[in-house]
């Protein structure tokens, strides 16, 4: 009972908080609005039926996303992470590629540090696997999946860019957006690099790995 | 409780059934134990019990739990009766904190908070863990992950326990205690339990019938001694590595054998070897080993993973000779893995000084060394085994030929197509050890290496390593399997509290021991016998009248 | 529980005062409000772990506000009180405050995201959010579970291969490595699904063993946080605490009404250490 009336009090609040414009509302509200998006997604996933071996087999991804930094540590420039949520959406589907991506996302900066950015990365994330389980039969090609890594590498950087947006409301100007734009090309080209790179090394094995998982254990079929 | 009519079981690619017509009646109350060599097909019937985790393949048969057919069970029904634990403490634990994980179960059977408070106090403090309730999963030593996992289980107030090798992966002590647990149980609240283990010593003492598998079907079955008695009747030579060593040697060598006095504990061991053996007390000197060039040297080495945690080592001096054989025996969590690490320059000590062929462990050192990894799994990067082999050829040399010659030696060639992941435990220690001979290494580490074998390979392993030691490969082995070390290795050094406390001769160092010796020097103490502890020993020794 | 002060406190009301002073954050601009709100919230972080995380984090909060501070002015030409001219840029003071007050911010975020993890990890994470996206909040909980499983069986990897070495270019070897970690731990993650069907996962709607109850001081802290909170949020409605940035800067002056607010506020900020005070 206490619960319930302590949820009912804390969306009351929020709720009249939209009410209440100042100029950094805009700020707060695009957190809202990110989380109304995402939360279809999430509903979707809880709604499903699922089996005890997928929720593992997910968190075993979400983890392995989180982790997969440490062996590069030598080569900053590369970014597995984009990597294995493109891999997960092309190999299990949408629907596990978004919550692979927006959870882990959420898991390593449980690691690394949660800021404001957080939705924005979840989201970002999240998209990213999405589209590969949407696109995924137009990637099984090796060049597919090399353009599609190289285009989101931009798509991503962009969307993150759109988080600096949204502190800058009462900045912004055309020059600002260029000059923003412009100067996150050079990180953003690397992350497309970086996709290029590990997606032509190592997607096919990657999808092997999947084929011969899905075979022993008959999990997560792509439907 | 169950009963089993011809139940036979194949698995979607196989060629033959891996059970086979089985008929098997399981009562209440009962506690069984499961043997067999490995892939006799002990897990998959252990998981068909539970029919919840039953595998994917063919079944053909009846299986009744409580005398309904157990398909007709709902899931949630059996998972509240029917508890499993499997072997490996580490994989089965879900939650990020033990108080989590210790709820795990009843929260899917949705109880109350009132009623799981309850049975978490009650059970909490049976199995005294009230100070690991808010620790994290991972911090927990193997043997404590374990206890948790069966606490957690235990929760759920089943009325069957199957466990799948529980202890393979615990030190003697830990194994023992859980063990204990299990005997409690089955006396105090009448559990029915079922368990399978490769390691029978203990289990035959508590258990009240023991089912021998063998290819699918039933070989053996009875009580301890029965079982005992058969498998030394029976002429196939493999069944006697079940054979604990002190009844071998009571059927070896008592004038008449009888069925009902075979000793089971060290108590009836001593009991009759008093009543045979001359009283003597009789020490042997053991021979040392030459000790020239020192391979491995460690000096006054510490070693802590964090400034505020205490040292895993301490100010440990170690020193292995070319030739030697050497085990480093200590418990879980005692820092034997570490101590390997450091050996191999993998992890840098924090204080002393660390020497590999006389000088600090660099790459071209590394060369001259094979490591065998506690987890064989680890070692594997490709998706066949022959990839895998051919990783490890030095170029130029006539690799493929010396690669068949090598698998054909360790008796896997017919895995070279696999998937490293598909072979058995035991087929993948040959693998693990036919990849690092083709670097025809100096040095051998080995960790843990006995561990979730059957008796058998056990058997094998040793005769591998035995040969290899022959040829001039200097061996060292961590391990706390008391019998293969004694069996097996020359020098043996004792890891306690971060130090190596005692070193010297096998032999001199597992005698007049009270746990870290074997079963057969604590029964034939102050006999003729005193200075034996393995089987082959006490047959030579033994007095010709 | 084993915890005190504000540990121990009910999850909710944690969580309440994480979102009214994260919307305070949002709704004050006056950098000397927020420079305070900043320096509070270093201190409280503080005095959660000793200074731990402060020690490993601040730095890179700190970097992360310079270039903020940096940046705001070169890209934004906006406001009168011009600087200096950078080439043919002019730099403008009201860029500078707006950099300053929004890096403040960010920074303040931040530190409260730390606090906020230190606070409300595991269990009570869990009750939170098993309440709106149950199977999420899970999913979450297991995944945290194999972070450091799979960092420790990454180092048993990395250890094997640099005994077995290679000749491999560095991203290879990491990738192998990689590689070799998922194989393994996919294989290994069946037994972690299977110890959870056998322990009636997947059967029924789940329960939650919840240690938390409302206890009269909960009710009481909540209470205070929200009158506090609503005075601050009517004083910032109101323009205390904000000032003009744009298009020309206002002042900086405190005015008595933005003396009580910044009283107000600091207390409603200074909860945490309130409450372990008054309980210790
Ligand atoms: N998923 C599977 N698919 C195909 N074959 C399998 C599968 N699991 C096991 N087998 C085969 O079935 C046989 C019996 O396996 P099982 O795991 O039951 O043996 P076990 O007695 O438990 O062995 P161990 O003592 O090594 O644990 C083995 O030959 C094994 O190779
Ligand atoms: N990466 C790590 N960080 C912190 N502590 C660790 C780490 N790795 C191991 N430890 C701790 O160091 C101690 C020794 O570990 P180690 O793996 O060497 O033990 P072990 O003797 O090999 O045990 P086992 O018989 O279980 O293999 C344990 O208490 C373990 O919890
Ligand atoms: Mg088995
Ligand atoms: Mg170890």
């Amino acid at each position: 009972m206490a619960r319930k009336i302590m949820i009912a009090v804390v969306s009351i609040i929020l709720f009249l908080l939209l009410f209440v414009f100042s100029e950094r509302a805009y700020f707060f509200i695009s957190f809202l609005i990110i989380g109304l998006i995402m939360l279809p997604f999430f509903i979707r996933f809880e709604k499903r039926s699922i089996s005890a071996r997928e929720v593992v087999l997910l968190a075993m991804f979400i983890a392995v996303a989180a982790v997969s930094r440490i062996p590069f540590a030598a080569l900053p420039s590369i970014q597995p992470t984009s990597f294995i949520i493109i891999m997960v959406g092309i190999g299990f589907g949408a629907e596990t590629g978004f919550i692979v991506g927006a959870v882990s996302a959420l898991v390593s900066n449980l690691v690394l540090g949660q800021g404001p950015w957080t939705p924005w990365q979840m989201f970002a994330w999240g998209l990213m696997g999405m589209t590969a389980g949407i696109m995924s039969h137009y990637l099984q090609q090796r060049w597919q999946r090399l353009l599609f890594g190289f285009i989101w590498g931009f798509l991503f950087g962009w969307t993150m860019n759109l988080w600096v947006l949204t502190t800058q409301i009462d900045n912004l100007t055309l020059e600002l957006i260029i000059g923003i734009y412009a100067a996150s090309f050079v990180h953003d080209f690397s992350h497309a690099l970086s996709n290029v790179v590990l997606l032509f090394i190592f997607s096919s094995s990657f999808l092997m790995i999947f084929k011969r998982l899905k075979r022993k254990y008959g999990v997560l079929v792509n439907k | 409780m169950f009963q089993l009519y011809d139940v036979s079981f194949r698995y979607p690619d196989a060629n033959k059934d891996v059970l086979n017509q089985l008929h098997l009646s399981i009562n209440a109350g009962e506690f069984i134990l499961l043997t067999g060599p490995s892939g006799c097909g002990k897990t998959t019937l252990l998981r068909l019990l539970t029919s919840v985790l039953r595998p994917i393949g063919e079944l053909s048969g009846e299986m009744l739990y409580q005398n309904k057919p157990i398909h007709l069970w709902s899931d949630e029904q059996l998972t509240k009766q029917i508890g499993f634990i499997s072997q490996h403490p580490e994989e089965q634990m879900v939650m990020p904190t033990v108080i989590q994980e210790l709820v795990f179960g009843l929260e899917n059977h949705g109880l109350s908070t009132v009623e799981m408070r309850k049975r978490v106090a009650e059970l909490g403090h049976f199995f005294k863990i009230e100070n690991l309730l808010y620790k994290k999963t991972d911090a927990l030593s193997g043997g404590e992950q374990q206890l948790v996992h069966l606490l957690s289980v235990l929760l759920l107030r089943p009325k069957v326990l199957i466990l799948d090798e529980p202890t393979s992966q615990l030190d003697p002590v830990h194994a023992k205690h859980v063990l204990q647990i299990l005997e409690q149980l089955h006396h105090d609240l009448g559990m029915t339990i079922i368990i399978a283990e490769h390691r029978v010593d203990h289990l035959f003492q508590i258990c009240d019938r023991v089912i021998m598998l063998d290819e699918g079907t039933v070989r053996f079955t009875g009580n301890s001694r029965d079982m005992l008695y058969q498998l030394f009747q029976s002429r196939e030579i493999k069944y006697h590595a079940y054979l604990p060593d002190l009844a071998h040697l009571y059927l070896e060598k008592a004038q008449q054998p009888i069925k009902d006095n075979i000793p089971l504990t060290v108590n009836d061991g001593r009991v009759w070897l008093k009543q045979t053996l001359p009283m003597r007390d009789s020490k042997r000197q053991s021979r040392n080993v030459e000790q020239e060039q020192p391979i491995v040297t460690l000096k006054d080495v510490t070693f802590y993973f964090s400034k505020n945690a205490p040292s895993i080592l301490n100010r440990l001096s170690l020193t292995i000779y070319k030739g030697d054989f050497y085990t480093i025996i200590g418990g879980n969590a005692s820092g034997k893995t570490t101590l390997l690490e450091i050996c191999l320059g993998i992890k840098k000590a924090k204080r002393g000084r660390v020497e590999l062929f006389q000088e600090k462990p660099h790459k071209t050192a590394l060369s001259r060394v094979g490591f065998m990894p506690q987890q064989p799994q680890a070692f594997f990067m490709y998706d066949t085994v022959e990839k895998e082999m051919q990783a490890m050829l030095n170029q130029g040399d006539d690799g493929e030929q010396h690669m068949i010659k090598m698998a054909k030696r360790f008796n896997v060639e017919h895995l070279l197509q696999q998937h490293p992941y598909d072979c058995s435990y035991g087929e993948m220690q040959k693998v693990v050890l036919a990849c690092l001979l083709l670097r025809q290494p100096d040095i051998l580490f080995l960790d843990e290496p006995t561990k979730g074998l059957d008796p058998f390979a056990k058997k094998e392993l040793g005769r591998y390593l035995t040969a290899l030691h022959k040829e001039g490969v200097t061996i060292v082995m961590v391990s706390h399997d008391i019998d293969f070390i004694a069996n097996y290795s020359k020098r043996s050094g004792l890891l306690f509290a971060g130090e190596v406390t005692t070193e010297g001769p096998t032999h001199t160092v597992l005698q007049d021991n009270y746990f870290y010796t074997t079963d057969l020097s604590r029964a034939a103490r102050g006999t003729s016998l005193s200075s034996v502890l393995t089987l082959e020993e006490a047959l030579q020794a033994w007095p010709e009248k | 529980m084993s915890e005190q002060g504000f540990l121990s406190i009910h999850p909710i009301v944690q969580l309440m005062y994480y979102i009214l002073i994260g919307v305070m954050l949002f709704q004050i601009n006056h950098p000397v409000f927020l420079l305070t709100t900043f320096l509070l919230l270093i201190w409280i972080v503080w005095q959660q772990d000793e200074g731990k995380s402060i020690k490993k984090r601040l730095s890179s909060i700190l970097l992360l506000m310079g270039v903020m501070i940096l940046l705001n002015p070169l890209f934004v030409s906006r406001g009168s009180h011009i600087l200096f001219y950078l080439g043919n840029r002019q730099i403008t003071l009201e860029a500078l405050i707006y950099g300053i007050s929004l890096a403040l911010m960010i920074g303040g975020m931040m530190l409260l995201f730390i606090s906020f993890q230190h606070v409300l990890h595991g269990q009570r994470f869990l009750y939170l959010f098993a309440n709106l996206l149950p199977r999420t909040a899970l999913l979450v909980m297991i995944a945290l579970r194999f972070v450091p499983l799979l960092m420790n069986r990454l180092e048993t990897i990395r250890a094997i291969q640099h005994v077995r070495g290679s000749n491999k270019s560095p991203i290879k070897t990491a990738m192998l490595q990689l590689q070799a970690l998922i194989t393994w731990s996919l294989e290994e993650s069946i037994e972690t699904a299977d110890s959870m069907k056998a322990r009636g996962y997947g059967n029924q709607k789940r329960t939650m063993y919840t240690p938390f109850y409302m206890e009269k001081r909960d009710w009481f802290v909540m209470i205070i946080l929200l009158l506090l909170f609503i005075l601050c949020f009517t004083g910032s409605i109101l323009g205390y605490g904000n000032i003009y940035i744009y298009p020309r800067l206002g002042t900086l002056h405190f005015y008595p009404f933005d003396w009580g607010m910044y009283i107000i506020m600091i207390f409603l900020y200074l909860m945490p250490l309130l409450i372990e005070r008054s309980t210790a």
